[in-house]
């Protein structure tokens, strides 16, 4: 390990520097917090694990009935109100569940834990655009399938995320049929859905062009039928109906069948102690944590720890934490608007009522009201978790909603543009009128930048025009910006 | 083309284009409001990054005025307003000449806080705000202080959006907003464009965010400017017209480090649009009542520099306004601009307190006495003959 670094330490491995962040001191430090940090259920989902999937229950049969309903009276009807009112509570349930993931991220003390929950999120992508019941299911499946295991094996992690429900759902799993099935002979033309096999090779872990072939993502897409939904529990079951029969030949080994969804956890340990996963997926982690090109020695370390180990991820962790690459003060990755936004509340040490009041949460336009005539109440203001969750909308980052099963793109130069900068500028200002206004800019700076602070910073922030302009300019600027 | 970062003339409106669905935090600070007895109505506007009296209320009369600033000084014939044969008044300030006139306006010229060498924009703030006591914004604001004298504070209710230093403390006095759709002040841009002048891409940015068009943008900004300027003062007048007796908010832009010429006119624009919309918005009954009193935390440097702008400085000036001042003149012991005239050999020499100004009117407007102001208002002020223009 050399050049440690505690101010780039929080920067890079979590949300910054503020006057809650307990400084690492040793990489040791960032890898020792994840045990306990696994141990903190987060803030989300709403209800709690348990509680949420009482309320996929209940959404299951309430939608079903106001469906059937609707078919035995026709469209127009209450039975119509009542789907929307479905649908209205769900969207309601799930911005608040958007505010709580913010208010996690900004609160935990375990920030590296939190870097890591981002990232492992992004990696296996799931979106809550996809239905309603996904808005329910998403942040379930970041609670219960992601984040207890992101510093365990990979192993565990990949049959977590892809056996969940959102994921299933995602990925159009639930209405892969076998053809060889006894639902698929009895329908005739089915084909298995390809989707998940190939997310899950390309995106999850071997990694596009590293030589799997057509014929593997389709035997892997037969082996993986049966994999399917409980209608009425939401949850993911093996159904023998819709399952193809037979052996199947993936990556040059033949598998057979054990009738449950245990054919789908050996297809998916192969797939995770493949060398090709320890480098595609270590390159990911380096790409995103240390730089848009990180160095080739440092993901060949990384991937052959994670032979040596299994994919043990904490060891993996600690090969990238102990590279010199980690260390160096000029990484310059342009932080996603997540890092951005979250960065930026904790640097202002905001609590946890300043961040979660939402009294116009029922607003759907937000703005609107507030902004309305000129003696707008200043105290009528939205809470800060409202206000960052619509701005991730902005900055292109919806929480839980990627536009595509790649998640959110990792690069610089994605994030670096004038309307992302004009949308930080703005956020910046406004989070500055909520909190900053009795701050000296020049201790802010200190305070979030430390040594990290660039002399063109420090120049402009010590000769500012006013408090909030000062502040501003450590908030916008370059090195506050990139990490 | 010369560096971007030294004349990197870019408008509000681009980046307001940029960043609309998110409006900013305004130009105009909100409106601090506070209840006391009686009619008499108080109004403070603090003018945040060193406002330049020199170019508001320029001595041209002086020679070496036109030699310290050959870009940016004026005379009659090139647009300034005269005054008094002495004095001329900004043109873009000239919304205000009518008040002048009649006067209902009147500047008072090198003054200055306590505050002197430090040329912090904080530091100098905290000692606006303070009243001369205060550093780093401690102890509150000596407006607050002045609720104490009157014995009747205003009712308090929930603010989120913190007040500022000068009527914040332990006397309650609410806060509210003026619509705030614009983004950033001229002078918070050229900060940013200095933030950024050695990052290529973060520069490229600003200037792609803030549009190419900025010289016609900036022509064309006045009546965006002035409705802009109108909003706080519209409010706060119509908050002293009814319930509230004293008021006080803030005008950003003043910081004209470079090309002071484009830049010094949308803040002055601002501010004459925020005295004449306070008159309005009060009415004639109201007016008469009322004293404005605009202040800043220093002046600015009396050389102009390489890139047509000024530096921070000292000796500043004043502004008075209402019904219940005696205007039309321009008071204050001016110093001369001749090297041996200058604090440093480069700032307006501050022959003036701005707390006595402030004192006197608080004197005049709510009966507080002197020795009272002079003992926990502005702790440490010394006795001062009686100001002429009340």
């Amino acid at each position: 390990m050399t050049g440690f670094s505690a101010g780039i330490s929080a920067i890079r491995f979590g949300y910054g520097l503020g006057p809650q962040t307990a400084p690492y001191f040793r990489p040791d430090d960032l890898i020792s917090e994840l045990d306990r940090a696994a141990a903190v259920p987060p803030l989300f989902p709403l209800e709690g694990v348990q509680g949420r999937r009482d309320a996929l229950i209940d959404f299951a049969s309430r939608e079903k009935a106001a469906r059937a309903e609707r078919r035995a009276v026709g469209t127009g009807g209450a039975e119509d109100d009542a789907i929307k009112v479905l649908r209205r509570e769900v969207q309601k349930r799930f911005r608040r569940d958007s505010v709580l993931r913010v208010t996690q991220a900004v609160l935990s003390p375990y920030a590296f834990h939190e870097r890591l929950a981002s990232f492992w999120i992004n990696h296996f992508t799931v979106s809550a655009s996809k239905s309603p019941v996904m808005r329910l299911l998403v942040p379930l499946y970041e609670a219960e399938a992601i984040r207890p295991h992101l510093a365990g094996s990979f192993r565990d992690l990949l049959i977590s995320a892809s056996l969940h429900p959102a994921m299933v759902i995602f990925l159009d799993q639930a209405k892969s049929v076998g053809p060889g099935s006894r639902r698929g002979k009895r329908q005739g033309g089915e084909a298995a859905n390809e989707n998940f096999a190939r997310e899950v090779m390309e995106l999850h872990t071997l990694g596009a062009g590293s030589g799997y072939s057509q014929a593997d993502v389709q035997a892997l897409a037969l082996m993986l039928t049966g994999v399917t939904l409980a209608p009425t529990t939401t949850e993911t079951v093996f159904n023998p109906r819709v399952a193809e029969p037979g052996s199947f030949a993936i990556l040059g080994q033949r598998y057979g069948r054990e009738g449950s969804l245990d054919d789908a956890r050996t297809i998916l340990s192969v797939l995770a102690d493949d060398p090709r996963t320890a480098r595609h997926v270590s390159s990911r982690l380096a790409i995103h944590f240390i730089g848009d090109q990180p160095p080739h020695d440092l993901v060949e370390k990384m991937a052959l720890r994670w032979r040596e180990t299994h994919g043990d991820l904490s060891s993996v962790y600690a090969v990238m934490l102990e590279h010199p690459a980690a260390w160096t003060a000029s990484a310059g990755k342009t932080k996603m608007p997540l890092d951005y936004v979250v960065s930026s509340l904790k640097a202002f040490g905001f609590n946890r009522a300043q961040l979660l009041n939402t009294d116009d949460a029922d607003d759907p336009d937000g703005e609107s009201d507030m902004m309305a005539d000129a003696g707008a109440r200043a105290g009528a203001a939205r809470g800060l978790g409202q206000l960052s969750v619509e701005t991730l909308d902005a900055l292109g980052q919806p929480l839980w909603r990627a536009s595509n099963a790649a998640g959110f793109d990792d690069g610089s130069g994605y994030w670096g543009g004038p309307g992302q900068l004009a949308q930080r500028i703005a956020f910046a200002r406004r989070i500055i009128a909520r909190g900053g206004k009795s701050l000296d800019p020049r201790d802010f700076l200190q305070a979030t930048l430390d040594e990290v602070a660039r002399a063109d910073t420090i120049a402009v922030v010590n000769q500012a025009p006013n408090r909030e302009a000062g502040l501003l300019a450590t908030l916008v600027s370059p090195e506050f910006n990139r990490r | 083309m010369k560096k971007m970062t030294d004349r990197i003339l870019i408008s509000r409106r681009g980046l307001i284009g940029a960043a609309c669905s998110l409006a900013a935090a305004p130009i105009l600070s909100p409106v601090s409001l506070a209840a006391v007895p009686g009619d008499s109505r108080f109004v403070t506007i603090v003018l945040r990054g060193a406002m330049d009296g020199l170019d508001l209320v320029q001595p041209y009369g002086d020679l070496a005025f036109r030699q310290l600033r050959p870009k940016l000084a004026l005379t009659p014939d090139t647009g300034l307003i005269d005054l008094d044969g002495r004095f001329g008044l900004h043109p873009a300030a000239a919304a205000l000449e009518p008040l002048y006139r009649r006067g209902e306006l009147g500047f008072v010229h090198a003054v200055s806080t306590p505050y002197r060498d430090g040329r912090s924009h904080f530091d100098g703030q905290d000692m606006l705000e303070g009243g001369g006591s205060a550093q780093r914004g401690s102890e509150g604001g000596w407006l607050n202080r002045v609720l104490t004298l009157t014995r009747n504070p205003a009712p308090a209710i929930d603010v989120s959006v913190t007040p500022e230093m000068i009527l914040s403390g332990p006397n309650p006095a609410d806060v509210w907003a003026p619509r705030s759709d614009i983004a950033l002040a001229d002078d918070e841009l050229q900060m940013l464009a200095r933030l950024y002048r050695n990052d290529p891409a973060y520069t490229k940015a600003l200037s792609d965010a803030v549009g190419v068009d900025a010289f016609t943008d900036l022509l064309r900004g006045e009546a965006v400017e002035d409705r802009h300027g109108a909003a706080a003062a519209k409010l706060a007048g119509t908050m002293l017209r009814d319930k509230y007796r004293i008021a006080s908010f803030s005008i950003n832009g003043w910081d004209t480090h470079v090309n002071q010429k484009a830049q010094f006119q949308p803040a002055a624009r601002i501010l004459s649009g925020a005295i004449t919309t306070l008159r309005e918005s009060l009415g004639e009954a109201a007016w008469a009542q009322t004293a404005v009193l605009a202040v800043t935390e220093f002046g600015r440097s009396a050389h102009e520099n390489a890139s047509g702008g000024t530096d921070h400085g000292t000796g500043g000036c004043a502004i008075i306004a209402g019904g219940a001042i005696r205007g039309g003149k321009v008071y204050g012991r001016f110093p001369g601009l001749d090297d041996s005239d200058l604090l440093d050999g480069r700032d307006l020499m501050p022959t003036g307190d701005v707390r006595h100004i402030a004192a006197a009117i608080l004197a005049s407007q709510f009966g507080i006495s002197g020795s009272a102001l002079r003992s926990s208002v502005f702790p440490g002020l010394q006795e001062e003959a009686r100001v002429a223009f009340l």
